[in-house]
C-alpha cells in the first residue's frame, strides 16, 4: 500500500501565468508518454516479475512517477492561474478550458484523454523490461521537446529535473534488463518466457 | 542543469531516494547501503523516502539491501499471518 508525503518531490515555483505553455505541458500529465502512463505500467508489470530485485525497482520507479504526476498537474497548476477569459483566448487555452475551466485533467497535448492502449503489460519479463527502457528514452524525448519550447526559466528548471529521472530511471532497468539476463538458460536465451515457461515455486 | 542549491528540505530526501533506486539493482552494495542509512539518521524521524518496512532500520547490522527480498505483498506467502480479531467477530 502506499502513504502520502505532503512535499513534492522537486519544488515548482512558477512567477508568470502562461496557459500555452500549460496545454503542452499536460501531455506529461495524461499524453502517450506521460507520467501517469509510466506509474501505471512499472506497478502493473510487477505481478508477473518473477525476480524479487526486479519488483523492487518497479515499485520504487512507479511511486517515483506518481510523484512525477503531481509535479506536472503543479506546473499546470501554477501556470494557469488568474487568467482572464481574454487571456486564455489569446493564448490558445480555450479549447481546453471550455471542458475543463482550470482543472487539470489527463489528457495529451493534442487533447486525446489518457489511454492505457499507450502502454503495455506484456507478462514476459525480457518484453515489459524492453517497453520500459524505451518509454524512459521517449519521456526523455518528450521533455527535451518540452525545453525547445518553453521560454520560462521556472518551469525550464523542474522539467529539467523530470528530464533527469528519465534518464536515471532509463540506468536502473537496464540493470534489470541484464539481471534478468544473465539467470536465463543460455540455449533458449530469447525463446523461454521465465514468468511463465519456467514459473516460480507456488 | 536543474539548480541544485535549493537546500537540505529537498536535498536530503532525494539523495536517499536516488541510493534507493540504486539498492534495488545493487542489494548487495555495502558502501552505498550504509550511505543511505547515515542519510536517514540525519533525516528526522526517518520519514519520506527513508521509510522502510519494519526490520530494515533497526536492523541495522543487515549488510544487503533486504528491502527487495520475497514476498512481496501481493503473493500468498505474505499473506498468511492471522488478522488480529477477525475469528471473534466472525464466531
Amino acid at each position: 500500500m502506499w502513504s502520502y508525503e505532503k512535499k513534492l518531490q522537486y519544488p515548482v515555483r512558477i512567477k508568470t501565468p502562461n496557459a500555452k505553455l500549460a496545454k503542452i505541458i499536460i501531455t506529461q500529465y495524461g499524453g502517450p508518454d506521460g507520467e501517469l502512463g509510466a506509474s501505471l505500467r512499472y506497478l502493473s508489470q510487477r505481478y508477473s516479475m518473477p525476480y524479487a530485485q526486479v519488483k523492487g525497482a518497479l515499485t520504487d520507479i512507479g511511486t517515483e512517477e506518481l510523484g512525477h504526476l503531481e509535479m506536472i498537474g503543479s506546473i499546470v497548476y501554477q501556470l494557469t492561474r488568474g487568467l482572464t477569459p481574454e487571456e486564455i483566448i489569446k493564448q490558445g487555452f480555450d479549447t481546453y478550458f471550455v471542458d475543463h475551466t482550470t482543472g487539470v485533467y489527463p489528457q495529451a497535448a493534442s487533447g486525446t484523454p489518457f489511454t492505457a492502449a499507450a502502454l503495455q503489460v506484456k507478462g514476459d519479463p525480457i518484453t515489459d523490461l524492453h517497453e520500459d527502457m524505451a518509454a524512459e528514452m521517449k519521456a526523455r524525448s518528450t521533455y527535451d521537446n518540452i525545453l525547445r519550447l518553453s521560454d520560462d526559466p521556472d518551469v525550464s528548471d523542474a522539467i529539467r529535473f523530470l528530464r533527469a529521472r528519465e534518464v536515471v530511471h532509463y540506468q536502473r532497468f537496464g540493470e534489470c534488463l541484464r539481471h534478468v539476463q544473465d539467470q536465463l538458460d543460455s540455449k533458449n536465451f530469447f525463446a523461454i518466457n521465465p514468468s511463465f515457461d519456467q514459473p516460480q515455486k507456488r | 542543469m536543474y539548480s541544485s542549491n535549493r537546500g537540505s528540505e529537498w536535498t536530503l530526501p532525494f539523495m536517499a531516494w536516488e541510493l534507493r533506486l540504486y539498492l534495488d539493482t545493487h542489494p548487495n552494495d555495502e558502501k552505498a547501503l550504509n550511505a543511505y542509512r547515515q542519510i536517514c539518521a540525519k533525516l528526522e524521524g526517518c520519514s519520506g523516502a527513508c521509510r522502510t518496512p519494519a526490520g530494515e532500520m533497526t536492523d541495522g547490522d543487515s549488510r544487503r539491501w533486504t528491502w527487495v527480498d520475497d514476498p512481496w505483498p501481493w503473493q500468498t506467502e505474505a499473506n498468511l499471518a492471522d488478522v488480529p480479531g477477525k475469528n471473534e467477530s466472525e464466531g
